[in-house]
């Protein structure tokens, strides 16, 4: 918007007008999860792989409205600056487009992602398979709706084994947030801002190991030790999605 | 006193559509694509700017076109301007007031009633589009000419021509970045005989797509 005025900026967006029905608080005992879901109920999931040609492996992911995209390059020369390195090396990017949120270029906050990919999937890729060389792992959020590391996580995973990069087992991740006493897993947007605390689990459920474990707010013993089985289940669950999406792939190329 | 809209158009190259393309540093063809695309839509006059003022003066929409490259495979400019086109026709402009500040607020149906205030545009409305570009790259090679190629053709063969025309036929924009061959009058008439059939072929796409929208 373009306009003229005292306080008002020279562009903005026009904001919703002010008698608006409140919305009940999140936490109260009769909440119902803004998309209908059961507290413990993760929310569809798709996987495709192949998605971009120019790339050696690829994968689209959509858990809800939260939709993301990654491409795998390599193995490749590593950059002439890096000393010599008997393993391989493993380079991640995660980057949002400008519309990914509803306020223009807000995703752009999320600096810390690279680095949590990275140490996510680093624990699951034997690096030994490309000692000199460099994979690189770059995400791409279309879609902003909660849970996106997550999303972004499996999504690289399964864009992993579509490139052929040698992997112990296949990463899955979910997380799962609190509302005082209320456990909520698979978080949308709306539900993360008022959460008061979050829980992230990445892990290899074939040889059930973990690889990344992230909290954040106040947790006690006991429901950190239920978040976990919960998101454990949940990556369970999703690691079969995403084992079924690379069979189909693999019996259509034989085919 | 006239409010000018300025619609930023970019054009990105995500690192995940090339092996080209590296984190923190653009691709060379996405500010070429950006500007191409904003000569293009600014000169086919497609849309009316006086749409997007809302009050006289005072304010106006601005328009962001953000266009994602996901695979780079050739004629980036051609698909940017599809999706640019297909956006745009898309585009609904939400129903909107003014309040007693002077600033502009969206409008819910229940509130519009509500309202004392008249409201600037009473409900969604979607921009009027007419003679839309659309465009087609050939690749000139020898005495060949190559509608459509992808980027492993690009990157052998140097010399691109790339037609604009607009729905009514007539010729929007002509662009040859150099290249070792030179382009005759009879294949630039050519690659204007290929786009004017593409631009059919588009249309077609751009009206079924828009149908299947609003089903």
């Amino acid at each position: 918007m373009a306009g003229k005025g005292g306080a008002t900026p020279a562009t903005y967006s026009p904001s919703p007008t002010t008698n608006r029905k409140k919305k009940p608080p999140i936490f109260k005992e009769d909440w119902v999860r803004p998309d209908g879901r059961g507290f413990h109920q993760c929310r569809p999931a798709f996987f495709r792989t192949g998605a971009v040609n120019a790339a050696s492996g690829s994968a689209y992911a959509e858990f809800g409205n939260t939709k993301v995209i990654v491409s795998v390059f390599g193995p490749r020369e590593s950059k002439k600056a890096m000393m010599y390195s008997d393993i391989g090396r493993l380079n991640c990017n995660v980057s949002f487009t400008t519309f990914a949120t509803p306020i223009r270029g807000q995703g752009s906050d999320h600096k810390e992602y690279c680095a949590m990919l990275h140490k996510a999937l680093e624990g699951a890729i034997i690096l030994e398979t490309f000692p000199k060389t460099t994979v690189d792992v770059f995400a791409l959020v279309l879609e902003s709706s909660g849970s996106d590391l997550p999303v972004v996580i499996s999504c690289a995973s399964l864009a992993l084994a579509d490139a052929g990069i040698m992997m112990y087992d296949i990463v899955a991740s979910v997380s799962v947030s609190c509302f005082n006493k209320n456990l909520v897993i698979d978080p949308i947007l709306e539900e993360e801002i008022g959460q008061d605390g979050s829980l992230m689990i990445t892990c290899m459920p074939s040889r059930y190991e973990i690889t990344q474990l992230t909290v954040t707010g106040e947790w006690s013993t006991t429901k950190i030790n239920e978040g976990m089985q919960l998101c454990l289940d949940a990556c369970a669950k999703l690691a079969k999605i995403m084992r079924s999406c690379l069979k189909e792939v693999a019996s259509d190329s034989q085919e | 006193m006239l409010i000018f809209v300025i619609s930023a158009i970019d054009f990105h190259m995500p690192p995940i559509c090339s092996p080209i393309v590296r984190p923190g540093r653009p691709a060379e063809a996405s500010p070429m694509v950006s500007k191409q695309l904003s000569n293009t839509i600014s000169s086919s006059r497609m849309t009316d700017l006086k749409e997007l003022s809302l009050v006289s003066g005072k304010a106006a929409w601005m328009a962001y076109l953000d266009i994602y490259c996901l695979d780079a495979d050739g004629a980036l400019f051609d698909a940017a301007l599809l999706s640019a086109i297909a956006a745009l026709s898309h585009l609904q402009i939400p129903s909107i007031a003014m309040n007693d500040d002077g600033k502009i607020v969206l409008v819910s149906d229940e509130d519009g009633q509500k309202r004392a205030q008249e409201p600037v545009n009473k409900e969604k409305r979607k921009l009027t589009l007419r003679s839309i570009p659309f465009s087609l790259t050939c690749i000139l090679h020898k005495n060949y000419i190559l509608a459509d190629p992808t980027a492993e053709e690009e990157s052998i063969m140097e010399t691109h021509v790339t037609v604009v025309l607009d729905t009514s036929g007539q010729l929007i924009s002509l662009y040859k970045p150099g290249g070792p061959v030179l382009a005759y009058t009879s294949a630039i008439q050519d690659c204007a005989a290929l786009t004017r059939q593409r631009v059919k072929e588009l249309n077609n796409f751009l009206d079924k797509a828009n149908s299947a929208m609003e089903v």
